[in-house]
């Protein structure tokens, strides 16, 4: 007897994050030269994907949707801002750690709370605390710029001087930081998720009771879960702040929160590299729509379009061509012995 | 007396905002009720009647020399309510198709309906908000000692006053509205008995249109119809169903006195933390009494 057991290679094989993050090393050079423009499109990407990896920890894995991530956008940024115009620092690693310490510091305070709820409450309060923030950043305009922002001018990296830069070498230099740390984050990730507590994330999606009957302390579980993708969203903000030289209150706002889901299930949130290439996909049709003046209007169509051809989202596709990977197992003897009814 | 007039204005405020605040949470909760479905693109419904009257509606009865007042407040509203109910009736089968997704799904399409509302009233009606006051200025005004109070904010509470009522009789005395009761309390049971509650959704999500077409064409003259209404107003309108309770008639009752209150009342005296105060009481709420204010009493 010999059992056959199916296998998804790309939810269990990391070999397709380094294909991806490979493909993405070399694709730079290529759109710089010969697609001006997008070169810019592919670093949002970069760090759009950090995000939504971020929350797909939360969303996919651990099943809470989350419509207010931009919290995190906002307090990565302003954590940036902050550094800048009142303690003088110019270097993105300090950037990236406060906004990943300002994110964790926040999660974990509204965190105890809000994973006791699940489903639309947890969604409606998410929603509810991000545009709290939202709007305190606009009211608080004497420390904050209120709607003109924070302008952040190039940071040193790795402490290189910003000055002693050209403008090219530092976008080459910027890219490759931002896709070395989706490299870093995403092994992390990979680790994580593969890992008992992974496991018992996914257990709680599938079934709380049962997952709770096993012994797992749920809510903990759900907050370990939504300080990590707080702080990945959180080191999403404070790169997408650098890249765009400026942090307004836009980007903690709810449109953020609602791009961030967007891009996960474009992707497909079932897997573990669908928000990373749902982010990547989702910058490049977000400024082609953007040409046009009715882009919410293609987004929001796109987007009932997708969940209800392709409910798995775009890597489903890659899954179809790949196809699954058959498995087959040689009972042992002790199995056979005592188990065999037929 | 200043002391007491500004108390009594505050009050008529308070009372018209929650006027306008549970045309909206009744629709949605009623959608809850029967569907079990969080229709996240319902104020745009809400949007697209307060765009009808001021971008459309008024323009067109502009052409046409002095209307008398009462029919500048009565037949636009009521037109708007009507065109929104048409528009929730083309919607319907998504919202249907929705219902039967699981909650999170339902979330993202009803989002990207959202999405694409207010697209549509951009290209309708252009980026700029649209203001048409003609029938809140030629409501006039009355005298409360020494201040002066609209009297188109009157006409508004007392219309939804009466909307309330006649909300709650049919849900209450009619025997289709004990079929909207039943749906909400147990939708299989009472497919059982061999009621159609296909019908009754349909019935559900039209009411709600209408409900929220007529709010958004009462709202707009006191206010302008601007891009981006429908996100405030989702934000209230989720606040009002967590204090009240979701799927509760009571509930929306309850939840828009409150929201409209302390928004009133935060305005007033702490402008910076209006959303912050909603949202600090909201969660206060969701500690001690999840099922909200109003909940578990039903319709």
């Amino acid at each position: 007897m010999v059992i056959v057991i199916k296998r998804n290679p790309l939810i269990e094989e990391i070999s397709y994050l380094y294909i991806i993050i490979a493909i993405l090393a070399l694709a730079y050079p290529l759109v710089f030269s010969f697609l001006r423009g997008w070169d810019t499109i592919l670093t949002y990407g970069i760090i759009w994907a950090i995000a939504a990896l971020g929350f797909n920890i939360l969303y996919g894995y651990t099943g809470l949707l989350s419509f207010g991530h931009a919290l995190f956008l906002g307090l990565g940024g302003y954590a940036a801002g902050f550094m800048l115009k009142y303690l003088g620092v110019r270097d993105l690693e300090l950037y990236i750690l406060g906004g990943a310490v300002a994110s964790l510091v926040i999660a974990l305070a509204i965190g105890s709370v809000v994973v006791r709820y699940t489903r639309i409450f947890f969604a409606i309060l998410m929603l509810a605390i991000a545009q709290v923030f939202w709007s305190l950043y606009y009211k608080f305009y004497w420390i904050t710029g209120g709607s003109d922002g924070i302008k952040i001018p190039r940071p040193n990296i790795l402490g290189i001087p910003s000055g002693s830069l050209d403008a090219i070498t530092y976008q080459y230099i910027f890219y490759y930081y931002s896709l070395a740390l989706l490299f870093i984050l995403g092994y992390i990730m990979w680790r994580i998720v593969n890992s008992p507590l992974g496991i018992a994330l996914r257990a709680v999606k599938d079934n709380e009771t049962r997952a709770s009957f096993i012994g797992f302390s749920i809510t903990k579980l759900r907050l370990y879960a939504f300080l990590l993708s707080a702080v990945y969203v959180g080191i999403a903000g404070s790169l997408l702040a650098v890249h765009s030289r400026i942090i307004t209150p836009e980007q903690a706002f709810w449109t953020s929160s609602g791009k961030i889901v967007f891009m996960t299930i474009l992707g497909g949130s079932g897997y573990f590299l669908g928000p990373i290439i749902g982010a990547i996909i989702y910058n490049f049709i977000e400024s082609i729509a953007m040409k046009y003046v009715y882009w919410q209007l293609i987004m929001g169509s796109i987007i009932i379009a997708i969940i209800a051809v392709m409910p798995k989202g775009l890597i489903s596709v890659i899954e179809k061509i790949i196809g699954y990977r058959e498995i087959k197992i040689q009972p042992k003897q002790y199995m056979q012995k005592g188990g065999d009814r037929s | 007396m200043v002391v007491f007039e500004d108390i009594l204005i505050r009050i008529l405020n308070i009372f018209y905002g929650a006027s306008i605040f549970f045309l909206i949470a009744v629709g949605l909760n009623l959608i809850y009720g029967v569907m079990k479905l969080v229709n996240l693109a319902h104020t745009a419904l809400f949007a697209f009647g307060a765009y009808i009257v001021a971008g459309t509606l008024m323009k067109i009865l502009a052409g046409f020399v002095e209307l008398p007042v009462g029919f500048l407040i009565v037949i636009p509203p009521i037109a708007a309510g009507l065109t929104v109910l048409a528009v929730s009736g083309a919607i319907s089968p998504l919202l249907t198709y929705a219902a039967r997704k699981s909650e999170d799904v339902q979330l993202i399409l009803t989002f990207g309906l959202l999405l694409i509302f207010e697209d549509m009233f951009r290209g309708l009606w252009g980026p700029v908000p649209v203001v048409s006051n003609e029938a809140y200025m030629r409501s006039g005004m009355f005298s409360l000692g020494g201040s002066q109070y609209p009297l188109y904010n009157i006409y508004v509470m007392i219309f939804v006053g009466g909307m309330v009522i006649a909300l709650w009789l049919f849900l209450h005395k009619t025997r289709v509205g004990m079929l909207f009761r039943a749906t909400s309390m147990d939708i299989e049971m009472t497919s059982a008995l061999g009621a159609d509650v296909r019908k009754v959704i349909i019935g559900a999500i039209l009411i709600a249109g209408l409900l929220a077409g007529l709010g958004g064409g009462l709202y707009v003259p006191a206010a302008s119809a601007t891009l981006g209404m429908s996100i405030e107003y989702l934000v209230y309108a989720f606040v009002i169903i967590v204090i009240g309770g979701l799927g509760s008639f009571v509930g929306s009752l309850i939840g828009s006195f409150i929201v409209s209150a302390l928004r009133t009342l935060s305005l007033a005296f702490f402008p910076e933390l209006e959303l912050a105060l909603l949202y600090v009481v909201a969660i206060a709420i969701l500690l001690i009494k999840p099922e909200g204010l109003g909940g578990g009493k039903g319709w």
